[in-house]
C-alpha cells in the first residue's frame, strides 16, 4: 500500500518538478548574466496560461481537432508572445537601469510584476478560468485497489519538458550564441571589448527564459485545468527555490533543483501531510542555504577585486 | 611617419585631478611602441581612452585603419549616422552605447589583471572572440547555413593559427583556469588577436611573469610584429623588455608627455632620467 503511494507520488513529483525546472531556468539564466532576480518572470508564466487558453479556444473554434496539432500550435503562439513580453520588459524596465545600484532593477521587477498581474485582472477578470481536459487516458500499473496511475498528459508534460531542456542545453553549450552567452555571464565588460553585443545577448536570454515559462504555463494549464491571475506567485517562489537549490546561475542545476523540489514536496504531501508541503519545501531551502549556500551545482561566489 | 594611431590634445580629469593634460603623440604602423612612465602617470587612463572605456573631456583619437580613418572617441556617442559604423551600428551605439563597436574598427586590448573566460576551454575563449565575425544569427547557427559554416571554419583556422603561434596547441580543450599564469597571459594575447585587430594594446603583458616567461614573451611579440600587419602599443614596467622589443617609446609623467623617441634616445633623455629612469638606473 505505502509502496504504491510512494511510487505514485514519485511520478507526480517528477512531473511537478519538470515544470518547476522549466520556470527555474528563466530565473537562473537572468541571474547568471545580470546578477539580478527577475521577479516578473513568474507573471510571464501566468500570462502564458491565459495566452495558451485563448489560443486553444480560437484553434478549437476554427475546427482543429487533433490534440497534437493543437498543442504544437498553441505552444508556438504562446512562446512567441511571451518571448515578446520578455523582450519588452527587459527593454523598458531593466535596460535603463543597467548601471544603477543592484536594488533599482529589483524594485523595477516587482513593479512590473504588479503591473502584469493588474493587467491580467483588468483584461481577463479576477475569476478563476479553466479549460476542459482534451487529452484523456490513463495508464495503470497494478490492480484495481493498489495501483500507480500515469496519465497521458503527465507523459506529454515529461516529453515536452525534456525536449525543451535538451534543446536549451544544446543552444547554450554548443552554439555560437551560447558561447557568447556564457562569455557575457563570466565577464560582461570583456565580452563587450571582444565585440560581442552584450545588450543583444541579454535580450535573447530574456526571450529564451520567457519562452520556457510559456511552455510551463501551457503544461500546467493542461494538467490542472484551472488558473487565475495569482498563480504566478507561488509557482514563482517555488521555481526560484528550485533555482537556488540547484545552484543559481547553473542551467543543469535549475533542472535538477526543480526535480528534487517537486519529488520531495510530493513525497512529503503523500506520506506525511499535504497541508504542510509548502512549509516543507521552503524548510528544505533554508536547510540547503545553511549547509550549502551555493546550491548543488553552483560555484561559491568569489569576491571580485 | 605613417601612423596607425594619432592622439591630439587629449585631456581628461577625474574630480579635479588631471589624469591627462594635452597629450599629443602618434603610434607608427607595424612597429612595437611602448608607453612608459612612473606609477600614476596616466598610462592606463590613456589606454582606456583609446579603447573606449573613458570619454575624454577634450581631444581626439584617430585610428588610421587599412581602409578608413576613424575617430575613436566619437564612437561612444555617435550621431544618428556615423560614417565609420553604418546606420544599424550607429543607431545601436547611439541608443545603447557600447564599446563592442570599437572592436569592429580593429582595436583590441588586454588588461593588467587576466580577464579570460575562466570556465570556458582554451579553444572556446578564442572562438568567442570571433563571434561577431560569424555570418548570420542564432538561427543560421542552428540550421548551419553555408555562409555560417564557412565563416565558422575560418574562425577555427584562425584560432588554431594563434594557438600554434603562442604554443598553446596541446591545451586547446583545457579550461582556461587550468593553465599556468604564463600560459594564461599568452592565451589572452591570442584571444585579442582573434578579433583580427590592426592595433593591439597590451597593458603590462609581462606583469607577474618569471624571467624565462618574460624572455619568451619578448621573442613572441617580436615575431608577431615582424610576421603580421600589426601595430602594437604596450604599457610595461619591465624596462629590459621595453628597451629590447620596442622601436618607439612615449614617456608620460603626471599626465603629460615628457619624451618621445627611440629606446636609445629615451635612455639619454635628461627629463626621463630625472623623472623615472634616474631613480631606477641611478
Amino acid at each position: 500500500m505505502t509502496a504504491y503511494i510512494l511510487a505514485q507520488q514519485l511520478v507526480n513529483g517528477v512531473v511537478l518538478g519538470a515544470i518547476y525546472g522549466l520556470i527555474a531556468v528563466g530565473y537562473t539564466m537572468v541571474y547568471g548574466i545580470m546578477g539580478m532576480i527577475n521577479f516578473a518572470h513568474s507573471e510571464i508564466y501566468m500570462l502564458s496560461a491565459y495566452l495558451s487558453t485563448i489560443v486553444l479556444a480560437v484553434l478549437v473554434y476554427w475546427g482543429i481537432q487533433s490534440p497534437l496539432v493543437l498543442i504544437l500550435l498553441t505552444l508556438g503562439v504562446a512562446m512567441s508572445m511571451t518571448a515578446l513580453y520578455g523582450w519588452v520588459i527587459e527593454r523598458l524596465a531593466y535596460r535603463p537601469l543597467r548601471d544603477a545600484p543592484r536594488l533599482a532593477p529589483l524594485i523595477s521587477a516587482i513593479g512590473i510584476s504588479l503591473i502584469l498581474q493588474s493587467y491580467a485582472v483588468l483584461t481577463q477578470g479576477a475569476k478563476t478560468k479553466g479549460i476542459p481536459t482534451f487529452i484523456e487516458g490513463v495508464t495503470r500499473f497494478g490492480d484495481a485497489v493498489n495501483n500507480v496511475q500515469i496519465s497521458n498528459i503527465q507523459v506529454l508534460i515529461l516529453i515536452i519538458a525534456l525536449c525543451s531542456m535538451v534543446a536549451l542545453n544544446f543552444i547554450i553549450q554548443h552554439t555560437a550564441f551560447g558561447q557568447a552567452c556564457r562569455a557575457t555571464q563570466q565577464d560582461r565588460g570583456m565580452a563587450e571589448i571582444l565585440g560581442i553585443n552584450t545588450d543583444k545577448v541579454i535580450s535573447l536570454v530574456f526571450v529564451i527564459g520567457s519562452a520556457m515559462a510559456a511552455v510551463a504555463g501551457l503544461l500546467v494549464t493542461m494538467n490542472y485545468g484551472s488558473f487565475d491571475f495569482n498563480i504566478g506567485f507561488v509557482m514563482g517562489v517555488k521555481a526560484f527555490t528550485a533555482a537556488v537549490l540547484g545552484g543559481i546561475g547553473s542551467l543543469t542545476g535549475a533542472m535538477l533543483g526543480g526535480i528534487i523540489l517537486g519529488v520531495s514536496e510530493s513525497l512529503f504531501a503523500g506520506l506525511v501531510n499535504s497541508d504542510y508541503k509548502d512549509v516543507f519545501a521552503f524548510s528544505l531551502l533554508v536547510i540547503f542555504l545553511i549547509f550549502r549556500p551555493s546550491g548543488l551545482l553552483g560555484k561559491p561566489e568569489v569576491e571580485k577585486v | 611617419m605613417n601612423p596607425i594611431l594619432r592622439v591630439e590634445n587629449l585631456s581628461i580629469e577625474f574630480g579635479g585631478i588631471v589624469a591627462l593634460n594635452q597629450v599629443n603623440f602618434q603610434i607608427p604602423r607595424n612597429q612595437i611602441s611602448a608607453l612608459i612612465g612612473p606609477n600614476g602617470a596616466g598610462k592606463t587612463t590613456l589606454f582606456n581612452c583609446v579603447t573606449g572605456f573613458y570619454r575624454p573631456r577634450e581631444g581626439k583619437i584617430f585610428l588610421h585603419g587599412a581602409r578608413q580613418t576613424s575617430e575613436l572617441c566619437g564612437l561612444l556617442n555617435p550621431g544618428w549616422l556615423s560614417r565609420d559604423l553604418g546606420l544599424l551600428q550607429s543607431l545601436q551605439a547611439r541608443f545603447f552605447g557600447g564599446s563592442h563597436v570599437l572592436n569592429h574598427l580593429g582595436v583590441a586590448r588586454t588588461f593588467q589583471n587576466i580577464r579570460l573566460f575562466q570556465q570556458m576551454s582554451v579553444m572556446e575563449n578564442l572562438l568567442v572572440a570571433q563571434h561577431t565575425k560569424l555570418k548570420g544569427n542564432l538561427f543560421s547557427g542552428l540550421f548551419n547555413t553555408q555562409a555560417y559554416v564557412n565563416s565558422e571554419r575560418t574562425a577555427l583556422e584562425i584560432a588554431r593559427y594563434w594557438l600554434d603561434f603562442f604554443e598553446l596547441s596541446p591545451y586547446l580543450n583545457k579550461l582556461a583556469a587550468e593553465l599556468s599564469y604564463g600560459q594564461q597571459r599568452r592565451l589572452e594575447i591570442a584571444r585579442a588577436l582573434c578579433t583580427r585587430p590592426q592595433l593591439l594594446c597590451l597593458d603590462e603583458p609581462a606583469a607577474g611573469l618569471n624571467p624565462q616567461e618574460t624572455a619568451e614573451l619578448s621573442r613572441l611579440l617580436q615575431r608577431l610584429c615582424a610576421q603580421s600587419q600589426l601595430s602594437i602599443l604596450l604599457i610595461e614596467h619591465d624596462m629590459r623588455l621595453v628597451m629590447e622589443i620596442s622601436q618607439h617609446i612615449i614617456v608620460l609623467d603626471h599626465g603629460e608627455v615628457i619624451a618621445i623617441g627611440t629606446p636609445a634616445q629615451i635612455q639619454q633623455h635628461p627629463q626621463v632620467l630625472a623623472a623615472y629612469l634616474g631613480t631606477e638606473y641611478g
